[in-house]
């Protein structure tokens, strides 16, 4: 069945991308919890996304880099000692993230490998199963926000920032930290396979 | 049980289907694909891409450089 040309054009805007309202929706939370710079992350993050679904920055796609394995194992470990060892909310670790910020954004701006392929039964079973499973526990975190800001109290009904934050007071908690945040960014490029 | 209790009871019990899915899907006979396919596939498009690793980037900058009240 063809598609009618109101919906085709529309979906040209890249209004219609989930994560442009997946992002959209955060901004409006950052903005309840009265957080003006998280605000803001995730209005640019918000813009990035409706640019990107829109395809206006298409032109600027290039093929897909393939850093070395030595240059990732390199970066993880300095980047693991520096944040390990700084304290936080400093100027050091703003630079940092800045910068893992940029280099993230230039390891996925690239091609996509042509049309996806359709699930198959397997895909598709674990595509619904997982999609369930984290929209549950985001309206679990999003609940407990809300009731938190609504009871004036972040013990109450306390969200996963708030229970996780004071295991980064050691510095071994907060070495933990950065060294599985970066494992799972370097997973997510997918920068260890070489296929 | 207290509102805290149960909130926190929920994290765990998320934290706990997780891993165990995580693991069940892993078995050679699964009738569900690994989380690691999964990835594969759905960083395929660029718009996903680029919404994941915002995501994971934003958390790393909220808890190492933004100061989290609690």
């Amino acid at each position: 069945m063809k598609d009618r040309p109101v919906l085709v054009a529309v979906r040209r805007t890249g209004v219609l991308n989930p994560w442009v309202w997946v992002f959209g929706i955060t901004m409006a939370l950052q903005v309840f919890r009265g957080s003006m710079l998280d605000t803001v992350i995730f209005g640019l993050c918000t813009g990035a996304i409706w640019l990107s679904a829109a395809g206006v920055l298409d032109h600027t796609l290039g093929e897909r880099p393939r850093p070395s394995r030595y240059a990732i194992i390199a970066l993880v470990l300095v980047v693991t000692i520096t944040l390990g060892i700084f304290p936080r909310h400093g100027v050091v670790h703003g630079s940092i993230l800045i910068a893992l910020l940029a280099i993230a954004l230039w390891l996925l701006w690239y091609k996509d490998r042509g049309p996806k392929e359709k699930a198959d039964p397997r895909m598709a079973r674990s595509k619904n199963i997982w999609k369930v499973f984290c929209l549950v526990v985001t309206a679990w975190e999003f609940g407990a926000n809300i009731l938190g800001q609504l009871n004036n109290s972040l013990t109450t009904h306390p969200t996963i920032s708030v229970l996780i934050d004071p295991l980064l007071d050691t510095q071994l908690g907060q070495a933990g930290f950065v060294a599985l945040w970066l494992f799972i960014g370097v997973g997510l490029l997918g920068l260890w396979e070489r296929k | 049980m207290t509102s805290r209790e149960i909130v926190i009871a929920g994290y765990i019990a998320f934290i706990a289907i997780g891993v165990l899915m995580w693991l069940i899907f892993r078995a050679p006979n699964s009738p569900v694909s690994t989380v690691g396919a999964l990835i594969d596939r759905i960083m395929h498009h660029r718009t996903t891409r680029l919404a994941v690793m915002l995501a994971w980037w934003w958390v790393g900058w909220h808890f190492l450089v933004n100061v989290v009240h609690r």
